[in-house]
């Protein structure tokens, strides 16, 4: 998590290269795309769950931010900005991938083991890395699983807090919703990602409130 | 402090979520209860976990930010490439620019239009009046030299004049006129109207005639056709045939 100080650097930063691509160095793109790709990218990952989709939905945010730059009046922050452009795309990709059934992929336990042996060569589990630890791996792997069964608008406010780090108010603003409701969402996303974990038995001790 | 309902003297789990966030106003409180509440400490604890593992599994799909960044930098310097070469296509400009253009065709269409209907509308006007002279010189008293008798529109027999005038009038010559010939004791007899305008046929000398012209050029009566023969004497009277068309 960055430091006060840091963010403030990060937004001066980022000021100038904003000018910078206005005055037509558009070079200076890419450092904003270096700069600012991870986290999103971490967004879209956390949102969609497909490495793919993250790439697409994160490249595409760029591209349209691209474009629009020049036209970019600073009313909210370029953090914001893309994040909000990013969540949005994620979100048309969720509901497209949704609509061709796609989203059933997202759950393991929902497959059958002829799928589930086909979808692991083409997509190589990273858990059967030898220096993995099984344990960790299983809860992770349960997480993310848990993650993408959250109704949309509890995930959007989990990936956001957890994952993007973004204080309650900028969530608040990017989903268009009152911090209180910020609030409310993340316990009761937190809530309902422990439930399913237990569901799950993962061991109760390290993830329920145990009496 | 809200207390927990099954948790007695204990926040809130929401309390707690806000708390572990750093965003809670009773920051102070909960960690000083946090910190004799095996509980509380428990529950906090399952969410550092459930933190730490989301950053973890994510951290550990997506690869550190170095190589994030590069992958996602090349996928994008990519884009915009494809992206510019497909623009240089008329029917790869953005959407704003189809708009503007579609918009501006329709304009110059109606444009066009408009002009081609008003153009229209001053032409038929001109052909209008046009025809309207024409046909005031057809059926005026408008005699070709040489004694032959014509008739004018009325039917009436004329002489041929020795002084003819044409004169554009305005609408309300009709009202002017007997003034006029009052002024230049013409008769009133004189004048008639026919279809086409009005015609005055009478006897003048060349005195009266230019009175006459004075009168009429003052009313704003402009004089478009003219034809005399050869008049010397000015003392002498002649004939004179003047038609006034609107």
């Amino acid at each position: 998590m960055q430091t006060e100080e840091e963010k403030k650097l990060q937004m001066q930063e980022t000021a100038e290269l904003i000018a910078a691509f206005k005055d037509g160095k558009l070079e200076s793109f890419d450092k904003l795309v270096i700069m600012y790709s991870p986290q999103l990218y971490r967004t879209a990952y956390g949102l969609l769950g497909s490495k793919q989709d993250a790439e697409e939905v994160v490249q595409d945010a760029f591209v349209r931010a691209f474009r629009a730059l020049n036209n970019f009046r600073g009313d909210s922050s370029f953090e914001t900005w893309m994040h909000r452009i990013t969540v949005n795309l994620a979100r048309n990709k969720f509901h497209w991938n949704r609509r061709r059934g796609e989203g059933q992929m997202t759950s393991i336990s929902h497959v059958s083991d002829d799928e589930r042996e086909q979808r692991d060569l083409l997509f190589p589990d990273d858990r059967l890395r030898p220096d993995f630890s099984l344990e960790n791996s299983e809860i992770e792997h349960e997480i993310m699983d848990g993650l993408s069964r959250l109704p949309e608008s509890l995930r959007e406010t989990m990936v956001l807090r957890h994952l993007s780090d973004l204080p309650y108010e900028k969530i608040a603003e990017q989903l268009s919703c009152k911090v209180g409701t910020v609030k409310s969402r993340l316990a009761r996303g937190r809530e309902l990602l422990r439930e399913y974990l237990v569901s799950k038995e993962i061991p109760e001790n390290q993830t329920k409130r145990s009496i | 402090m809200k207390n927990n309902p099954l948790f007695h003297n204990c926040p809130s789990e929401e309390q707690l979520s806000e708390y572990f966030d750093r965003e809670s106003s009773l920051q102070s409180e909960i960690e000083q209860h946090v910190k004799d509440c095996l509980l509380c400490r428990a529950y906090l604890d399952s969410l550092e976990k459930l933190d730490q593992s989301m950053k973890n599994a994510v951290n550990r799909s997506c690869g550190t930010d170095k190589e994030i960044a590069a992958k996602i930098s090349t996928r994008v310097k990519t884009s915009l490439k494809e992206n510019n070469i497909k623009r240089t296509g008329i029917f790869f400009l953005s959407p704003v620019v189809w708009r503007a253009g579609v918009l501006l065709v329709i304009g110059c269409g109606i444009g066009f239009l408009l002009w081609k209907e008003s153009s229209q509308t001053k032409e038929n006007q001109l052909s209008q009046n046009n025809k309207i002279q024409k046909s005031a010189y057809v059926s005026a008293a408008f005699v070709p030299s040489g004694n032959v008798s014509k008739k004018n529109s009325q039917g009436d027999d004329i002489k041929n004049a020795e002084i003819k005038h044409h004169w554009k009038a305005s609408k309300n010559i009709g009202a002017c006129l007997p003034n006029i010939l009052k002024q230049c004791g013409i008769p009133e007899k004189s004048l008639r109207k026919t279809n086409a305008g009005w015609i005055l046929a009478c006897k003048l000398n060349m005195k009266d005639l230019n009175r006459f012209k004075t009168f009429c050029l003052d009313t704003g009566c402009q004089l478009i056709y003219s034809d005399s023969s050869n008049i010397n004497d000015s003392d002498k009277t002649f004939d004179y045939e003047a038609v006034f068309v609107e």
